[in-house]
């Protein structure tokens, strides 16, 4: 080295400053920072959190709804009340069951009682096991219910299923079921029964464990009329003000009389729902989101995506519907990639496109190549490892029109669905300030490779699923939360969220 | 003060505290690169904070066991510099073949007498070629054969450079030194 290289590097080769001559503004340090890397973001942690807890909260729920609570007097007295056990109805129609259908009808007639606090559907119904409930009894249930004609058929000790059909259930599908489940028919005669159920049925509404809705089973007098009948099932609804007790007589039969309701006169089915939504966050947009398999490749996206979502979803039958809209999206992202890539002298344009191609994802036009000239003097053999580096600002704006179908199951107030479907799309995207290098062994062999700003637009069709649940807040309004993954166009897939208007058949 | 690995350890996790104590330490070193590879303080600026950024975002390909910090950040500045002067200021200034005799400087004394700042705005003052060869060899300690890699010329070509820009240089300075004495 020169005494003249060493006078200036003994001079300028320092980190020391007397009179901030030599010292970067702030203003720099506050325009470069920005773009530094940050920390993880908590938000999507706190997301997921949030799913976790919602998830979990609705697990909780339903446990806690549907949890056998004992109500044994004594030992030898087993009684449950239970929702699974004892009655089901298959007739789950938008996450009401035909209580609820039952509900609505009985708004008009006792509707501060139901409504005050104790409308909620809590426990409704009761299974004494030991009550010997023959399928005959069943008979006298349809009869009750005025259902004309009954099929039954044992899918375990303890059901029976009842086809419903006749005038009364005409506005039921011709599948509609409902299910009885009464208890195995083997279990000990117990002559009391009644007499217990009548005081068990007292005591739950006394302490106000027996909500609106309770289904009661009692049982009718050996003499009764009633032929080969030991027991008969009242459906009846109760609530604080009506339940003291349950009649246990025959004349009782004809409690759709007195209470209109008892009788599934009105099948409640959602029919059609708007709604509103927006998409969180991508799921392509993690920060930090490892593309590359080799252990130091990265191709990390900043950025910001806009997106509203207008909904419409159509009943097309109890458990199905269709559901397009109209999606609009903006997403702006800079992208930065650090890739190793194998040399390879035949085709070396081609595999710097694909990389680069890939890492840009779908804003890539496959029949470009990238001309890359290598520095004079570098020597490159074929399977050499090099790292591609560089970054692009992507900008994408799309128009979605989906159209998908769904299929729901109920669970109250939670509602799950999925759906599949296409998506008609129109993207415009621009990729500006391309530049990428080339490196060997941290030297950079490439020469400056500024890729020209692209723009362009295109109409496509992608794949679209969806899994979603719905959290029923009122009988109209719902709160959507989803994952949709476009298949073919995965940059859009992320997690939704979106409040809905429903409305009723 | 926390070891330099933790700070950068912590810095590529996007500590802002770590990040700024890593800036704090080593800024006016990377800013008076910057300034001699500009040849105005509005460029140092610019090369500047790509250089900051990019340093940032590379930390992670930081490897103690090979260079110290501060070698590898000054080439990463350096590589800053250059992808900027190449986008906007490339000229050339580089590919000129021009044999000239090696220009050996034996007085160091007459120089003295002049601070960093002024030898920075000399070094400014160098063409591009001159400046940039000049900056890598004799300051940033790259040898010719890297030069020529980095800027695409011959290494013959980069030891010219280097000989004008010392031949330059010291014309500069004994004209900065009759002024200065005038004065």
């Amino acid at each position: 080295m020169n005494k003249i290289d060493d006078f200036f590097k003994n001079r300028l080769d320092v980190n020391s400053s007397d009179d901030d001559w030599n010292m970067p503004s702030e203003d720099m340090w506050n325009a470069a920072k920005s773009q530094f890397p940050k920390k993880k973001k908590r938000s999507s942690l706190w997301l997921w959190f949030l799913i976790g807890l919602v998830l979990s909260g609705t697990v909780l729920w339903y446990n806690n709804h549907n949890t056998t609570s004992d109500f044994s007097k004594d030992g030898d007295k087993h009684v449950q009340v239970s929702r699974k056990d004892s009655f089901t109805t298959d007739n789950e129609v938008g996450g009401e069951d035909i209580f609820v259908a039952h509900k609505s009808l009985m708004e008009g007639e006792l509707s501060n009682e139901l409504r005050n606090g104790k409308s909620e559907i809590g426990i409704n119904e009761i299974d004494l096991k030991q009550s010997k409930i023959k399928h005959s009894s069943v008979k006298e249930v349809a009869k009750v219910l005025d259902f004309a004609e009954y099929e039954e058929s044992k899918s375990s000790d303890y059901s029976t299923r009842v086809e419903l059909s006749g005038s009364e259930v005409d506005q039921y599908p011709k599948n509609e079921k409902l299910i009885l489940n009464t208890g195995p028919s083997n279990m000990y005669q117990d002559e009391d029964v009644s007499e217990r159920t009548t005081g068990i049925i007292k005591e739950l509404a006394e302490n106000d464990i027996v909500g609106v809705n309770t289904v009661a089973v009692s049982k009718l007098e050996e003499d009764t009329s009633l032929e080969q009948v030991d027991d008969f099932i009242s459906i009846v609804e109760l609530n604080n003000t009506l339940a003291e007790t349950v009649s246990m007589n025959e004349s009782d039969l004809v409690m759709e009389k007195k209470y209109p309701f008892i009788q599934p006169k009105v099948v409640v089915r959602p029919r059609e729902e708007v709604g509103v939504s927006s998409q969180l966050f991508l799921l392509s947009l993690f920060n930090g989101e490892d593309l590359d398999d080799s252990p130091e490749g990265s191709v990390v996206f900043e950025g910001q995506y806009k997106n509203v979502n207008l909904k419409y979803l159509k009943w097309i039958g109890r458990k199905w519907s269709i559901a397009t809209g109209l999606h609009l999206a903006d997403l702006a992202v800079n992208l930065n990639f650090d890739t190793e890539i194998e040399y390879n002298e035949d085709d070396f344009g081609k595999i710097i496109d694909s990389q680069y191609g890939e890492a840009i994802s779908r804003n890539y036009d496959p029949n470009s190549t990238k001309t890359v000239n290598l520095k004079p003097g570098v020597e490159l053999a074929n399977g050499d490892l090099l790292r591609l580096n560089g970054e692009v600002d992507l900008g994408l704006k799309a128009i979605q029109i989906p159209i998908i179908l769904n299929y729901h199951w109920y669970n109250k107030r939670v509602e799950f669905y999925t759906g599949v479907g296409i998506t008609l799309e129109a993207i415009w995207v621009t990729e500006k300030n391309g530049d990428f290098e080339l490196f060997d062994h941290g030297t950079l062999i490439s020469e400056p490779v500024n890729q020209q700003d692209v723009s362009e637009s295109y109409v496509d069709l992608s794949l679209y699923t969806k899994l979603g649940s719905k959290i029923n807040l009122t009988r109209q309004f719902n709160l959507d939360l989803n994952l949709s993954l476009l298949v073919t166009d995965p940059i859009f897939s992320g997690v939704e969220i979106g409040l809905h208007y429903r409305w009723y058949k | 003060m926390r070891k330099l690995s933790n700070t950068i350890q912590l810095s590529i996790e996007g500590n802002a505290e770590a990040q700024r104590e890593l800036y704090e330490e080593h800024r006016v070193y990377w800013y008076m690169l910057c300034m001699r590879y500009g040849k105005s303080k509005a460029q140092a600026d610019d090369i500047f904070q790509e250089g900051l950024i990019k340093v940032y975002n590379d930390l992670y390909q930081y490897n103690e066991s090979k260079s110290a910090f501060k070698t590898w950040s000054s080439r990463v500045m350096v590589h800053a510099a250059l992808r900027y002067l190449k986008k906007y200021t490339w000229v050339d200034t580089l590919s000129l073949q021009d044999e000239v005799a090696y220009y050996e400087d034996n007085d160091e004394t007459v120089f003295s007498k002049l601070a960093a700042r002024e030898l920075t705005m000399v070094v400014q003052q160098l063409p591009l070629g001159y400046r940039l060869v000049f900056n890598m060899y004799a300051i940033e300690g790259y040898s010719h054969k890297e030069i020529s890699a980095e800027l695409g010329i011959s290494d013959g070509t980069s030891k010219s450079q280097l000989s004008k820009a010392r031949k330059y240089l010291r014309n500069k300075l004994e004209s900065q030194l009759k002024i200065t004495s005038y004065e």
